[in-house]
Formats: structure tokens, C-alpha cells, sequence
């Protein structure tokens, strides 16, 4: 790998890191509003009914994000450790990849509703929208185009 | 598949692992994958220095065996 290269992934590796932080650290106080605003589309509607239902699915969706966010940590630092061995591809990434793709769609599909949900003020129905759908299309696309590459890389490895 | 008669060649030439290291230019550890059957692929300048190494042909460091059904 070049030496530019391998300055370049590094610097991105850093920013991506640095943009999960921002994610959570934006769902945290999205998380204080949420629970202490009061009323408004997206808020608890505190004292209405089912709002055991209503916290599940706001704990559930805060909980993915954080799953969301140490599998994109744990993708980024798996691939600046093996930066210097001169490649990016590793099988871990390759199932971190493969996690985040079934995971992504159900955060999306939770995080719709828990807005609806939230803000009702009485029975909500579920709703199901095309952003999971799209979120696994380019989830599953990007982790099958990596385990190419990391096919191709191991492969590359073996030519001697 | 393909049979590496690699340490065969080198023990008729009585080279070591170490010394077909230096002299063809690769790694101890890829030409370890090598001889024991577990490369992919080999480059033609790969196998150009190690027949002139050890002063054969592709042929004797390389065999075809039919799969056993």
C-alpha cells in the first residue's frame, strides 16, 4: 500500500470516528428532548395511554444506535490495526459488516415509528415505510462488495 | 490437483528453506505456503527464479494429480 494511501485511510478512519461520536452524542440530547419536552411530534407524550409500549421502543432504539455505533467503532479500529499489514480488508470487518446490514433496517423501521409512536396521543398503528428496505439494499450491497474484496485480498495473499 | 514438489527439488539439491529464500528473492513464509501446497497461484517470475535456482523445469516442481472421485 502506499505510504499516501495509507495517510489517506488513516484520516478517514479518524473522521468516521469522530462522526460516530457526533451520531451519539446528537441521539443524547435528541434523548433529553425527547423524554423532557413534553408534547410536539417525535416527544413523549407523557400520561397517554400505553406508555410502557412507548418506552420500550424509545429504550429499544437508543439501544441499536449504541449497537449501531460500537459496530461502526469496531469496523473503523479493525481496519487501523491492519493498515499497517498493508490492507483493509479482515474477516471480522466482513461480519461486523454482515451484523450492521441486518441491524440497520431494524433500527430504521424501530426509529420510524418511535416517532409516531411517541407523539400519539392515544392507539398507534405501526407504520412501515421503503427507508429499511433501502437502508438493507445498500447495507447488504456494501457488505457483499467488501467480502469481495476480501476474497480477491486473501486470494492476492496466496499468489506467491 | 496440483502436487508442489518443492522440497523434493531441494533436498536432491540439498538447499535449504533459508538459502532458496535468498537466492530466489522471496520470503521465507511465502515460499513456506509454497512448498507445502497451501499458494493459490504462482507468478511465472516466481517460477522462473526458483528454476533457476535449483536448476530444473516447472515440470519437476510441479505435478498434476487427478482428483480421486
Amino acid at each position: 500500500m502506499k505510504k499516501t494511501s495509507g495517510k489517506l485511510l488513516t484520516i478517514l478512519c479518524v473522521f468516521a470516528l469522530i462522526c460516530t461520536l457526533m451520531w451519539v452524542a446528537f441521539y443524547a440530547v435528541q434523548s433529553y428532548f425527547v423524554l423532557t419536552t413534553g408534547s410536539g411530534n417525535g416527544v413523549i407524550n407523557w400520561g397517554s395511554p400505553n406508555m410502557g409500549g412507548k418506552l420500550t421502543m424509545f429504550v429499544i432504539n437508543r439501544l441499536l444506535i449504541l449497537t449501531l455505533a460500537g459496530l461502526m467503532a469496531a469496523f473503523v479500529f479493525n481496519i487501523l490495526k491492519h493498515l499497517k499489514g498493508g490492507t483493509i480488508f479482515n474477516r471480522a470487518n466482513v461480519v461486523l459488516l454482515w451484523i450492521m446490514a441486518i441491524v440497520l433496517p431494524i433500527h430504521s423501521f424501530i426509529s420510524d415509528n418511535m416517532g409516531f409512536a411517541c407523539s400519539a396521543s392515544d392507539h398507534y398503528e405501526w407504520c412501515l415505510t421503503d427507508t429499511p428496505f433501502v437502508y438493507a439494499i445498500v447495507a447488504v450491497l456494501v457488505a457483499i462488495l467488501y467480502k469481495l474484496a476480501y476474497d480477491a485480498a486473501e486470494e492476492q495473499k496466496l499468489t506467491i | 490437483m496440483i502436487i508442489v514438489n518443492l522440497d523434493v527439488m531441494m533436498a536432491r539439491r540439498k538447499m535449504s528453506l533459508n538459502e532458496l529464500s535468498e537466492r530466489v528473492g522471496i520470503t521465507v513464509a511465502n515460499l513456506s505456503i509454497l512448498k507445502t501446497g497451501k499458494a493459490k497461484a504462482v507468478r511465472f517470475s516466481t517460477l522462473d527464479a526458483i528454476c533457476r535456482v535449483l536448476d530444473c523445469t516447472p515440470g519437476d516442481i510441479l505435478e498434476y494429480c487427478p482428483d480421486a472421485e
